[in-house]
């Protein structure tokens, strides 16, 4: 048992590395593009980064290969992806929207933690959350200046932005079958979270339960297949092109070792 | 007709999934939503409890024995007492005092298996005058034997049930059917499986619809709520080791 545990165990080791290497190849003294398209060069690399780290996430936690948790991860992935290629349709206008909204976002929740120290409430770790947030808002632009959108950031819906990049299957087969699972809806905690009790006096009554199942490896293909996704977006818009192997190409050399790891282990 | 093996599962339907939907604002209405002057009860919520004393009798008195029992009392309610819904638990608790006048003691006898076994095991008013020689315990037993047999309305125990209010409906008429549509009830009966059967159960359920009527106020619904209600404090969860 120890030895296919240390097999999965190097599995996530070699995808997290080859998932570390694509980011900073790109990333490190990367300058690729137009140096006057700041608020572009920044978007995009720090999606990047983002999703990169969000497959790393999941490669190295092998716990969270299941229904319960990959999901959350997965739909962050897919939804990153939609807006980077949103994004790409119009960058110069769409990145700097992109980082107004942010910014815009983190002004109000400032307000808001403004506002209950106001009205009384008394926490130095509030004044300290208060004082990081304008920093860092302050460090991009003064607050003064900044929008506060109480809409969708895009202004459109995320069916739509799919639409407009031309891949609305994105939406309906990947996006919104994990989105139950990110806000905890019955199609999702009535196959996961729910056991049907066998008493008829009972009416068939859903009783809550973890589904406990071994993890499942497909999940982690699925974040290789999203962060090659944006690599080849990135890949694309810059004209860049590596030798290093793809994470899908990385996953299956992977899965392959991994595979005659655990029979051996089993024979 | 050779019989259908039971499946596991419904099949996918051989039309779109979504024909014939209507949209309302954010929301795509199926076409039997949209039908007018409809409302959509639960069977096993409002119907069930209603009468499930039927499937006490049958149990007790073999299936033929127990149609003849009910049916021949049903009718003789309905031709003393036509505005009452007797087939229904809550109907006859409610109207205890006709019952006793309309019945004789023999024929109250034959019925108070059931509901001595409701009135020990629930506690509800109107049923004073059934007797049993059942305690308690085992007045509840055969109330769970019956609900665990019978709660099933795609299955045989629960469609002879309706069946059995429909044939009492029949024969008093209170029911009546046009020429070549009336259930064969017998498929039911004897022939369960087949493609026959099948076609009568869907049948006995239309009609069952059309014909137990929900008024949707609160009385109506208390017997059910208290009878799901006490099912659920007294007995357990149970557990299909083999379910995923």
């Amino acid at each position: 048992m120890s030895t296919q545990y240390d097999a999965i165990g190097r599995f996530g080791f070699r995808l997290c590395q080859n998932i570390s290497d694509n980011l900073t190849e790109r990333t490190a003294d990367f300058r690729g593009g137009d140096g006057f398209e700041t608020a572009v060069n920044s978007v995009l690399s720090t999606l990047l980064a983002r999703q990169s780290a969000l497959a790393i996430g999941l490669a190295e936690s092998p716990l969270t290969w299941s229904g319960h948790i990959a999901p959350l991860v997965l739909r962050s992935m897919i939804d990153l992806l939609i807006t980077y290629r949103w994004i790409l349709l119009d960058p110069r206008q769409r990145s700097q929207e992109y980082i107004s909204y942010g910014l815009g976002t983190e002004k109000l929740l400032t307000a808001h933690y403004q506002q209950k120290l106001e009205d009384g409430f008394e926490g130095a770790d509030v004044k300290r959350i208060m004082e990081a947030n304008m920093a860092w808002i302050e460090s991009q632009q003064f607050q003064m200046f900044i929008a506060v959108n109480l809409g969708s950031w895009s202004g459109s819906s995320v069916r739509k932005m799919c639409d407009e990049i031309g891949d609305p299957d994105l939406y309906k087969f990947s996006y919104t079958p994990f989105s139950s699972c990110v806000h905890n809806m019955w199609n999702h905690v009535g196959k996961w979270n729910a056991r049907t009790c066998d008493n008829p006096l009972h009416k068939q009554h859903a009783v809550g339960v973890i589904r406990d199942v071994w993890p499942i490896v497909d999940f982690v293909f699925r974040a290789c297949k999203y962060l090659e996704l944006v690599l080849d977006e990135f890949d694309r818009y810059y004209e860049y092109s590596s030798n290093l192997d793809t994470p899908i190409t990385a996953f299956n050399a992977a899965v392959q070792e991994l595979s005659e790891e655990w029979e051996k282990e089993d024979d | 007709m050779p019989k259908k093996e039971k499946k596991g599962r419904r099949p996918i339907p051989n039309y779109p999934i979504l024909e014939g939907h209507v949209r309302d604002k954010k929301k795509l209405i199926p076409p039997i939503l949209g039908i007018p002057q409809t409302t959509f009860i639960s069977t096993i919520d409002l119907i069930f409890p209603e009468i499930v004393w039927v499937g006490i009798l049958l149990e007790w008195y073999g299936l033929r024995e127990g149609i003849e029992v009910i049916s021949k009392i049903l009718k003789k309610l309905w031709n003393a007492q036509t505005n009452v819904n007797w087939y229904r638990f809550s109907e006859i608790a409610a109207n205890g005092d006709k019952l006793t006048i309309i019945l004789n003691e023999e024929e109250l006898a034959n019925i108070s298996v059931a509901f001595a076994a409701f009135r020990l095991t629930y506690d509800w008013p109107g049923l004073e005058w059934a007797t049993s020689h059942d305690e308690a315990e085992e007045a509840k037993r055969r109330v769970e034997l019956t609900v665990r047999k019978y709660a099933n309305r795609f299955d045989q125990p629960y469609l002879t049930v309706v069946s059995t209010i429909i044939y009492a409906m029949a024969i008093a008429d209170k029911m009546k059917f046009a020429t070549g549509t009336v259930p064969d009830i017998e498929a039911i009966v004897i022939d369960w499986g087949s493609d026959r059967a099948e076609m009568a159960a869907c049948s006995v359920r239309a009609c069952s619809m059309a014909f137990f009527p929900h008024d949707g106020s609160e009385e109506s619904e208390d017997w059910c709520k208290h009878f799901w209600r006490k099912n659920y404090q007294t007995s357990s969860c149970e557990w299909n080791e083999h379910a995923i």
